[in-house]
């Protein structure tokens, strides 16, 4: 280098003018002279697709700029070291945050831009390049444009206020049909009361189709044409809005960080890039928009929710988008797409492999793990996996054979799934690629253990009946499945006993009648089993606390189609909503754990029963130590003011029925005098005689009529009466 | 006292009566034949033939001597109680669909139903006057044309008012001496048909069961609403009991869904409120249709039903029931 600059002063100082003199016409032009060379000069067009513009540089000031260059050159170098750098700088020397790159051609462009874009050099900078080509395809913002505005903060008040109700009670919101319109109520459920409306929580036409609580009960969602808007605070003031034409669908991600909604799309075969859209519960700001057809190639909905949301709201996931063949028909699904939250982007930057994959879903508890089920083809089994996010890790696999159908159930804590799976004799395949299966099938229970510190164990448990349904104890070691026919189920509540490979049976609770679904309480020990959406509305509260499980009741609710667990264990409920069956009573009924009825209401056209959902509290093992000790002073305090409260309602009761006698007496008096002076006219058109006169005062002459009753049906009529009485 | 279920008509039940001492039952259904009945023990004493079709109602006078029936054959009778020998029958253009004696026992209240050309009328007759009672009877004391037929009428006040209830849920109340205008009226309490009128044995209130699932007590001499009892199925009769403050009624899922409904779903209980303060506080099972009919025995401690499964329930009130306060 030395030498080149010595050898430029020297030409300097001996390289004689060549230039043309002053208004001189050069009759030999460039093309003549060096036409070869010439068109050997690179277009513009292609000097623009070598060249990257990297955003996201550290900007530094001018003393600092020779450290950057080392850094950028030592990543740059890594891509390939024949490339040309410029750091435009402002008027001071510093640099402007952003750098320009030239390679050598275009392969080598593309390759530093999929590198570049997205790189992250520490915590605050990442790299975001493209090239100059398509820089200049980028629409010109707008002239106008101005940095939005932060939103005022809406303070509707303390979120969880109601969690600090002195006797902790919970709320219940439901949409029904009153003289104001269809209306949305949150009620205080008051035991063995009517049911208190919260303050102002009660509004008509508060959404135009549902209401939803988040995940955690922070807020109470309603749904708009314009969009869904939430409501949260003591008042129940609203709080956010979220705006998206037409809204169809919407759901919140575990923690409620994270919102999706959906809208389908204008024109039938449209594809909209934004129909489905990923919100921040937070800010109200759309963090990104999906098109449906880009993630599935159709454009309607196959089901809802689309994403599924690993339990801390890290992950959200859907099934890969399917591939094409040569024929341009679709191939089957095979694999997972996995998004990171906070980033967006792909986990990886790739998509997880499985093929033939039919479901998968998160654990709702403990660590990431997606479990799986993809399905048999005509040479493999059925395979059903667990999959550790975000490393990829396959942790165990179990291949089945024969396997027709299967569902997955997840234990509430993350800690075990069991897996049903119908397994058939034989299959056959028709021409048309449809499945039939032959012979009588039969239905077994896969249990992964996740417990173990080493691997995932694998529990097999046979059924003797086909499958109807199945349901963990959110955090026990217990769960209770149903099997049976239509017309008869019998639910087996079982134990899984770490020294033993297959599950204790704690109980067989043959109740003789239709139930079709498993619910345990949340906090797990007492159980319902019922039958939703049938005319007997059997529903039985099981006991799973002892050694064996018990019933402690059944009861009926003709017509009812679900029920639900308040967030504490403490209360179950069952409902007719709008839908269940033409003509039943819409309405909902509310029990205690143990099954005994507390209240009864009737509402006309009720469309939503929910209770208010309450956030995750972990008290500290010790806190909890020193509750359980405490609870026999407590418990006293407790029934000491429940005493006090029923006193209190009763008194005011016995006021407002007073109020209400002294009101109806006196039209009772006033009747009753006009009535008491038209005794002699009635007296009168009865011939004159008294018919109001006591008829003890009357002379009675007792009659003796001896009846025999002979006849042989009378007889048969009254000894069927016996037997029915 | 078991409760009793009488088995006399093969068809619904349309109406049951007691007389005014309470010992004997009248029923009519919709086969041809009233009967009565012994209340004590439920023995059928006979029946009134010479209908030729469904008998809606029937009233009984005060001292039990005389008996109206209004039927579907075009025909209200006048019965002679003891012999069953009909008195009188008075063609109508239209079925009569009810049927009420006034205080006195000599004024016949009846209305008859619209078909094709002719009206829904309310007509009272005297049954002393022969010519009132001829066979085709052109000629009654009082005549008033309905805009709605009406399904009850009751003689509210001694022989000179009658409301009727109508299928549009209207209640209107007549002086039997002005058949062009009625003296009262409330449209607003009820929007469905009215399938039974019943006064109170006070003669202060009157007791409307509606197909709107309520039942109402009314005010006899302003038609005023005073009460309101929420069902959860339609109410098709209730009644005032005679001696504490407590109403019962009747009804259930109407007759064409019966089918297709569990019968506990279908709610065929009788059902107890109390009067002033409108609460449920006891049910009585036994129909596995809809209860048409009830009346409360003069004691106060019997109550008669008669249901669309052809029966006719007499259940005696356990003791309790007398024991059973309200604490107010």
């Amino acid at each position: 280098m030395v030498e080149a600059e010595i050898n430029n002063k020297e030409n300097e100082e001996v390289e004689p003018n060549f230039d043309d003199p002053p208004g001189y016409n050069d009759p030999i032009s460039d093309e003549e002279l060096l036409g070869d060379v010439l068109r050997q000069e690179p277009l513009i067009d292609e000097y623009e697709e070598n060249c990257l513009v990297v955003f996201g540089i550290p900007s530094v000031t001018k003393e600092k700029l020779a450290k950057l260059q080392t850094v950028m050159s030592k990543i740059l170098n890594g891509i390939n070291p024949n490339h040309v750098i410029e750091y435009p700088s402002s008027g001071d020397g510093s640099t402007k945050g952003c750098l320009f790159v030239e390679w050598e051609n275009k392969e080598t462009a593309q390759y530093a831009l999929t590198v570049l874009n997205g790189y992250k050099l520490d915590k605050v900078h990442t790299f975001s390049a493209i090239t100059i080509a398509d820089m200049k395809n980028m629409p010109q913002p707008d002239e106008n444009w101005e940095p939005p505005k932060p939103n005022e903060y809406a303070n509707v008040g303390d979120l969880w206020s109601w969690m600090q109700n002195p006797r902790c009670r919970d709320q219940f919101s439901v949409q029904y049909e009153n003289s104001a319109g269809p209306t949305v109520s949150i009620f205080w459920h008051v035991k063995g009361h009517e049911p208190e409306v919260a303050e102002d929580g009660s509004k008509p036409n508060w959404t135009e189709s549902v209401f939803k609580w988040t995940p955690h009960g922070s807020y109470l969602a309603t749904i708009h044409n314009r969009g869904i808007a939430l409501w949260g605070g003591p008042k129940f003031q609203r709080y956010m809005r979220f705006e998206h034409l037409n809204v169809q669908y919407f759901d919140f991600s575990p923690c409620e960080t994270y919102m999706v909604t959906y809208a389908p799309s204008n024109a039938k075969w449209d594809e909209d890039e934004n129909c489905l859209q990923l919100w921040d519960v937070r800010t109200g700001e759309m963090r990104k928009g999906f098109s449906l057809y880009a993630l599935t190639l159709r454009n309607e909905l196959e089901g809802w929710p689309f994403f599924q949301w690993s339990h801390d709201d890290k992950f959200f996931a859907c099934l890969k988008v399917p591939e094409k063949d040569k024929l341009e028909k679709q191939k089957k699904v095979n694999g997972i797409a996995v998004y990171d939250a906070e980033t967006l982007q792909l986990v990886s930057n790739r998509y997880i492999v499985i093929e033939n994959i039919r479901t998968f879903s998160w654990a709702p508890g403990g660590k990431n793990i997606i479990a799986y089920y993809s399905e048999s083809t005509e040479q493999l089994p059925a395979e059903f996996g667990l999959i550790s996010m975000p490393t990829g890790e396959k942790l165990r696999s179990a291949r089945i054979y024969n396997v027709a159908e299967a569902q997955m159930f997840w234990q509430e804590s993350g800690m075990r799934l069991a897996v049903h799976n119908l397994r058939y004799n034989k299959r056959t395949f028709k021409e048309n690629g449809e499945v039939k299966f032959v012979g009588a099938m039969t239905s077994h229970i896969e249990i992964f253990e996740l417990t173990g510190k080493k691997d995932v164990a694998l529990m097999n448990l046979p059924l003797s009946e086909a499958f109807i349904n199945f349901g963990w104890e959110p955090n026990g070691d217990k769960f209770c499945v149903l099997i049976g026919n239509q017309a008869k189920a019998t639910p087996f509540v079982y134990r899984i006993d770490a020294m033993k490979h297959t599950p204790v049976c704690l109980g067989k609770l043959d109740a003789g009648v239709q139930l079709n679904t498993v619910s345990f309480a949340p906090q797990g020990g007492w159980l319902v089993v019922m039958a939703c959406m049938s005319t007997g509305g059997n529903i039985l509260f099981i006991d799973t606390n002892g050694q064996e499980a018990k019933r402690t009741s059944i009861t009926e609710h003709p017509g009812f189609n679900k029920g639900y667990w308040d967030p504490t264990g403490r209360y179950f409920v069952s409902c007719c909503t709008v839908g269940c069956r033409v003509g039943a009573d819409l309405g909902y009924r509310l029990y205690t754990f143990q099954g005994r009825e507390l209240l009864r209401k009737n509402l006309e056209r009720m469309m939503q029963f929910k209770w208010r959902p309450r956030p995750p509290v972990k008290l500290s093992e010790q806190k909890v130590k020193e509750i359980r000790k405490n609870l026999k002073t407590t418990s006293a305090k407790f029934d000491r003011e429940d005493n006090e409260e029923k006193v209190k309602a009763s008194q005011e009761v016995i006021d407002k029925r007073r109020k209400i006698m002294l009101a109806f007496d006196i039209i009772r008096k006033k009747n009753h005098a006009l009535i008491e002076k038209q005794k002699d006219e009635r007296k009168r058109l009865r011939n004159g005689v008294d018919t109001e006169a006591d008829l003890q005062n009357e002379d009675l002459v007792e009659e003796t009529i001896t009846v025999a009753l002979s006849t042989q049906k009378t007889l048969a009529v009254l000894s069927e009466e016996d037997e029915r009485d | 006292m078991r409760p009793l279920s009488l088995k006399g008509h093969d068809r619904a039940l349309t109406r049951v009566r007691f007389n005014r001492e309470g010992d004997l039952l009248f029923s009519a259904a919709k086969n041809k034949a009233p009967c009565v009945w012994f209340t004590e023990n439920g023995e059928r004493i006979g029946t009134y033939e010479g209908h030729n079709g469904v008998v809606w109602d029937l009233d009984v006078s005060w001292d039990t001597k005389s008996m109206a029936t209004a039927s579907g054959d075009n025909s209200v009778r006048l019965w002679d109680t003891e012999t069953g020998k009909c008195l009188n029958a008075v063609n109508m253009p239209t079925p009569a669909r009810s049927v009420s004696m006034s205080c006195s026992g000599n004024l016949v209240a009846y209305t008859t139903m619209k078909m094709t050309k002719n009206l829904s009328t309310l007509c009272v007759v005297d049954i002393r006057d022969p010519e009132q009672m001829l066979l085709e009877n052109n000629m009654p004391m009082f005549r008033a044309q309905l805009d709605h037929g009406a399904v009850a009428s009751l003689f509210s006040h001694l022989d000179d008012k009658v409301v009727i209830g109508n299928e549009a849920g209207v209640l209107l109340q007549y002086d039997v001496r002005n058949p062009d205008m009625p003296i009262n009226a409330n449209e607003k309490t009820h929007k469905y048909a009215i399938n039974d009128l019943q006064l109170s044995p006070c003669g202060a209130f009157i007791i409307a069961a509606c197909r709107d699932k309520t039942a109402s007590l009314l005010d006899v001499n302003s038609l005023d609403q005073l009460k309101q009892y929420r069902s959860e199925r339609p109410v098709n009769s209730a009644c005032v009991s005679p001696i504490r403050d407590h109403i019962c009624l009747g009804g259930g899922e109407d007759a064409m869904q019966v089918t297709q409904t569990a019968v506990s779903a279908g709610h065929f209980e009788a059902k107890l409120y109390h009067l002033v303060f409108e609460e449920e506080f006891a049910r009585f099972k036994g129909h596995f249709g809809p209860i048409n009919t009830m009346a409360f025995h003069p004691s106060g401690t019997t109550l008669a039903t008669g249901g669309e499964d052809g029966y006719v329930r007499v259940q005696e009130f356990d003791d309790d029931y007398l024991e059973f306060k309200y604490d107010f």
